[in-house]
């Protein structure tokens, strides 16, 4: 029926065709799909896919991949033909998902109290005894309800009969919903007219029901606080706990946000102590209580277990499930299935054997080259071993490995993966594909997601699919049968929310990053006015180098990046020594191993930036993204020209972050912090350089003072108000005391100051030794003597002006470390206790009684 | 035998100390040769949280929490406890070779709890080296006993008691090397050794009753926590084996229970903020009652 794009198509041999019938003709439920694509034309489909691309690396839709050398993370792949769902084999196929659920939901159960698996012989004990994923203390939870698993990934292959099979559970933490759920929203974006024709069953009733899932664990209680608990940023789908906690309107936390008191778990927030009933974790089983579940970890928190175990708290998936996607249960799954619910399994398996059976084991040994091998207990990054593609020696080697640890690995059957179309330089290729499936609790029943998230092979005669291994991914298309259901997670009455204007409820751990976001932003800032009045100098035309002022601003720059004066570095007298500064200078930008520097504060920037993504708006993070993309646009080795564009570019959203931070963040509690960070920086970097361009010289000569006020960003201002050459009074009055100037160190006091006052409010107290140093200091600066300030001493120095502006560095810093204590304090450190055994009765005699 | 037992764990810090999570095994089980006559727990700070449980391997566990800020912690148990002189289980008829084979075939509860004991665990793996070092005790067709035994005395043989040449958590494959190490030590690497034959073997923690040279008075304090080992034998039970003092357990053992190894039953495992540095300190006094009696007499 198709015209060019699927007439070139031709799949993967040997593999199951996901859009092609047996004689060739396209399959019903890809068709409308495809007269849109077609309807858009191969040129709009780039473009438009351009811009897709675009928005996922601006949104920073990562895939982070731990054992990156240089941490970084890979921008999502996302494909733009969807994976076409078949609704004639759906229900059959979300019926079996939804008992596979069902049945390890069961097992869970009783392998976590009676272990009549065991006793009746359906499972070798040994699947539970060597297995690190089962883990003892959590026989004592009883979690709500019975449910072990809230939510359950499975992956499914296709085999080339057209069967779905199981190729793998997710129990644990199962991840990729948040994913697909990114994927459908940049799909229906981008392609919003092909979504609408194809009449697309919606992904928000999974989500919607995770959520009413997650209430009913609080077991009745009424709008019940529930969290999503992270790793941290530099987990690999950190991206996507963010997204899901963002999307279901829970707070994102870390462990050392939670805390166990009493028995029962609470978060830390600006005004206290917040009691948490249900935790959706993306945390590991054994780092959530470095108590009972980790042998020396110190991760998690401690009492976890005991809070779960007195019903305090419900977590899900509940505290072991990880057990439930242990690689050796897959040969079991029909016996379980079977003796748990006395149903045949209405879904496959792909084959598996597990090594640990002796039989097994030498049918795995005598025919190797037909499995897939992979560890038995673990899903760890040790990548499947596809014996077919090994060399003669690896496999002899592979086969001692299995030999000597027959338990440790399982065999999977190397199937070939149904091939699904991909778009790649304006035409359709084939790719091997996977499909992850997502099923949450429902009641006392479960519920599929409709679609998934698709994955397939980088290339086309690649047997792996996955994100680690740079393949990419694909949203799934089920098309409706009836109407569309239009839902969203806003609840039906709007008026049923009560308005909540205020964020005190902010965990402090969020409060303290936007705090130091704020101030590696302006640190950043001042490092790139100050390092582009130096470049303007150093490329004028005439003679570069011979600019007076240069040695006094390199002198400063040195000086607010607290490097040490180096020996070998130009401090005194750069002009003489043309190829140092440059090389200086360029340290000075691009060095990312230089404290204090610019690139070291726009990577530090970006780094918390990441960790409070859910708090800051998609915009300021897109700003965020694009001050390290110009500094990564220009050649660290380049010329000086080049880096001086450079700068004038990066100055740009510099610029940009505080007008969007003021304009388009809500002024609570959180904007305060950041501003706070934000002002208190400008205010102490400010009195730097004044410092040290102003106190030490007798001779306050125009290119100087010029060179200040172009730090200062105050020029303009200056030349509007006394349009003649520049004096030392009237630019220290625009610096110092103009608090109308938002460059001057007054307005930086009088926001520090209203900040302190608006921030004491979360403390029920007045006057807090804070708000009284601003107030101060403020009235302080607005009332000097400038004459008095300009004046040098017998020696040429202006002493007071000095005093003054040591005496606001000193305060400044007082008060951050006022506010930080007092909101911001981290965590102490945690540490284990143990008792020796044995030994130590004799080792010393303190403490006799 | 009833003893008097009182068991004193200091904890000092640098730092004070906002928040401690303990758990701790320091209840004496209920056996058939051992009653617990009387028990008190005292902690000091008072803890805001104090939950008994039977734990996964039916150990009474003591979980507690302190919210009180601190620079010292002291947990104290007195207790009276009656051991009565126990019948070692009898000469299992199943030699050591068929053992594994023996408790996989026994899927009854009791059979599957002495099975999960023969699986390697964090502080006893059963190793290379530690196979090694136990077959050459170890005759064709022996009986678990005689192997268990042999293995005993030989750790008692090569190994010296030294309490300076360990810490908690040093591993078995260095403890094999070095030749020295405490109680603890010896009873890892004996477990090690027994599960690398295919054996079951338990950790065993409680006390040992100690003994003053003659004509010496008891010393406060000198008593101490003490580790041991069980071995299991199929059809017959459990026997307990001391490596350090190269004797079963007897009279002069008091059990507070057992594990896998260490960290399933130790003492007391904690996880607490803030402390800085920190030093434990622990004193056992394991007194007969008839020493008592004396004691009172004489006075």
């Amino acid at each position: 029926m198709m015209s060019a794009m699927t007439d070139l198509f031709r799949p993967l041999p040997g593999a199951y065709p996901e859009m092609q019938a047996a004689d060739g003709s396209i399959r019903n439920h890809w068709q409308p799909m495809l007269r849109q694509l077609e309807n858009y034309g191969a040129a709009d489909i780039d473009e438009r896919w351009k811009r897709a691309q675009r928005m996922i690396r601006e949104n920073g839709v990562t895939y982070n991949v731990y054992e990156d050398e240089k941490g970084s993370s890979h921008p999502w792949m996302l494909d733009p033909v969807p994976l076409m769902l078949d609704p004639g084999e759906w229900d059959e196929l979300s019926a079996g998902l939804v008992q596979r659920t069902q049945v390890l939901n069961l097992a869970l159960a009783d392998l976590y109290s009676e272990q009549n698996l065991l006793k009746t012989n359906v499972l070798p004990s040994e699947l539970l005894y060597a297995n690190p994923g089962f883990l003892r203390p959590c026989c004592q939870i009883r979690p709500p309800g019975g449910h072990y698993l809230t939510l359950h990934a499975v992956d499914l292959a296709r085999t080339p009969s057209g069967k779905w099979n199981v190729v793998k559970d997710l129990t644990q933490t199962p991840p990729g919903a948040g994913y697909a759920l990114e994927n459908r929203l940049m799909m229906s974006r981008t392609f919003p007219t092909m979504y609408r024709e194809c009449h697309v069953e919606r992904l928000a009733p999974f989500f919607i029901t995770l959520r009413n899932t997650l209430e009913n664990l609080a077991s009745g209680k009424a709008n019940p606080h529930i969290v999503v608990l992270t790793p941290g940023s530099h987990s690999s789908s950190y991206f996507e706990q963010a997204y899901i906690a963002r999307y279901l309107g829970y707070p994102l936390v870390v462990g050392n946000d939670l805390t166990v008191r009493g028995n029962e778990v609470f978060l830390k927030t600006l005004s206290g102590l917040r009691k948490v009933d249900v935790i959706l974790r993306r945390q590991a089983d054994s780092l959530c209580d470095p108590l009972e579940l980790a042998g020396d970890s110190l991760l998690g928190i401690p009492g976890l277990l005991q809070a779960a175990v007195d019903g305090k708290v419900a977590i899900a998936n509940a505290l072991g499930s990880g057990l439930a996607e242990t690689p050796a249960l897959l040969p079991f799954f029909p016996s379980l299935c079977r003796n748990l619910t006395g149903e045949e399994p209405r879904l496959n398996t792909l084959p598996t054997l597990w090594c640990g059976q002796e039989k097994e084991c030498q049918q795995v040994l005598g025919q190797l080259d037909r499995w897939v091998i992979k560890r038995a207990f673990t899903h760890n990054r040790e990548t499947p071993v596809f014996v077919r593609s090994l060399a003669p020696a690896d496999r002899a080697a592979l086969a001692e490995r299995i030999k000597a640890e027959p338990d440790q690995f399982i065999a999977q059957e190397s199937v070939a993966l149904s091939s699904s179309p991909c778009w790649q330089n304006t035409q359709l290729v084939p790719r091997n594909t996977m499909l992850r499936v997502f099923i949450v609790a429902a009641g006392t029943g479960w519920k599929v997601m409709a679609g998934g998230l698709v994955r397939t092979s980088p290339q086309a005669d690649s047997p792996m699919v996955s994100m680690e291994s740079g393949g990419g991914s694909k949203d799934a298309w089920l098309p409706a049968r009836g109407a569309v259901e239009q839902v969203s997670l806003l609840p039906p009455d709007e008026s049923a929310i009560k308005p909540l204007r205020s964020d005190a409820n902010l965990s402090s751990r969020v409060a303290d990053n936007l705090f130091w976001l704020g101030r590696y932003v302006q640190r950043a800032d001042m490092n790139a006015r100050l390092l582009r009045t130096i470049l303007r100098r150093l490329t004028e035309e005439g003679q570069p180098y011979a600019a007076p002022e240069l040695a006094e601003l390199i002198r400063t720059l040195l000086l607010i990046t607290d490097s040490p004066a180096a020996p070998h570095q130009p401090v005194t007298d750069p002009i003489r020594q043309s190829s140092d500064t440059r090389t200086l200078i360029f340290s000075m930008i691009f060095d990312r191993t230089r404290p204090g520097n610019l690139h070291n504060a726009l990577i530090s920037a970006c780094k918390i930036g990441s960790t409070v993504r859910e708090r800051i708006s998609i915009d300021t993070w897109r700003i965020l993204d694009r001050m390290n993309g110009e500094l990564n646009s220009a050649p660290s080795g380049g010329d000086l020209p080049e880096a001086l564009d450079m700068l004038d570019r990066l100055l740009m959203p510099l610029a940009a972050f505080s007008g969007l931070s003021s304009e388009s963040m809500t002024h609570g509690y959180g904007w305060r912090f950041m501003d706070m960070g934000f002002r208190i920086e400008r205010a102490v970097m400010s009195a730097l350089i004044l410092q040290e361009m102003l106190t030490k010289t007798p001779q306050l000569d125009t290119p100087v003072l010029d060179a200040i006020l172009e730090v200062a960003h105050s020029s303009m201002t200056y030349r509007s108000r006394y349009q003649s050459h520049v004096a030392p009074l009237p630019l220290l009055d625009l610096l110092l005391c103009d608090d109308s100037n938002p460059r001057s160190i007054a307005y930086q006091l009088e926001m520090i100051s209203q900040h302190a006052c608006a921030l004491s409010a979360l403390t029920g107290r007045e006057e807090l030794p804070e708000q009284t140093l601003a107030t101060e200091l403020v009235q302080r600066i607005k009332h000097c003597d400038l004459k008095s300030l300009v004046q040098t001493n017998g020696k040429g120095l202006r002493v007071q002006l000095n005093r003054l502006l040591a005496e606001v560095i000193e305060r400044v810093q007082e008060i951050s470390n006022l506010i930080t204590h007092r909101y911001l304090a981290h965590v102490d450190t945690t540490s284990q206790l143990a008792s020796a055994v044995g030994s130590d009765s004799w080792s010393e005699a303190e403490d006799a009684e | 035998m009833i003893y008097h037992l009182r068991h004193l764990t200091s904890f000092r810090y640098s730092q004070p100390v906002t928040f401690v999570y303990n758990t701790l095994h320091l209840k004496p089980c209920e056996l058939p040769w051992q009653r617990v006559n009387s028990f008190r727990l005292d902690i000091e700070p008072e803890p805001v949280v104090l939950t008994e449980r039977i734990d996964y391997f039916g150990n009474r566990a003591t979980f507690f929490m302190i919210q009180t800020p601190h620079t010292a912690m002291k947990v104290l148990t007195q207790s009276v406890i009656e051991v009565l002189p126990r019948t070692p289980p009898a000469q299992s008829s199943v030699p050591w070779e068929s053992a594994r084979q023996a408790m996989r075939a026994d899927t009854t509860a009791a059979g599957l709890d002495a099975y999960q004991y023969s699986f390697a665990s964090p502080f006893a793996l059963p190793q290379k080296e530690a196979r090694a070092y136990a077959l050459p005790v170890c005759r064709q067709a022996m009986s678990i006993h005689a192997v268990a035994a042999g293995l005993m005395t030989r750790i008692h043989t090569d190994f010296t008691f030294d309490p300076k040449a360990t810490t908690v958590a040093t591993p078995v494959a260095e403890v094999l090397q070095n030749r020295r190490g405490v109680c603890q030590d010896f009873a890892h690497l004996m477990i090690s050794c027994l599960r690398s034959l295919g054996l079951s073997a338990r950790y065993m923690s409680g006390y040992i009753q100690t003994t003053p040279p003659p004509g010496q008075p008891r010393l406060a304090g000198a008593d101490a926590s003490h580790a041991w080992v069980a071995v299991y034998c199929p059809q017959a039970g459990w026997l307990e084996l001391d490596p350090t003092n190269n004797k079963p357990a007897d009279e002069q053992y008091i059990t507070l229970g057992y594990g896998r190894d260490y960290q399933d039953v130790s003492p007391a495992k904690g996880v607490l903020l803030g402390g800085g540095q920190h030093t434990v300190h622990a004193q056992v006094d394991m007194i007969p009652e008839s020493e008592i009696i004396q004691a009172q007499q004489q006075q």
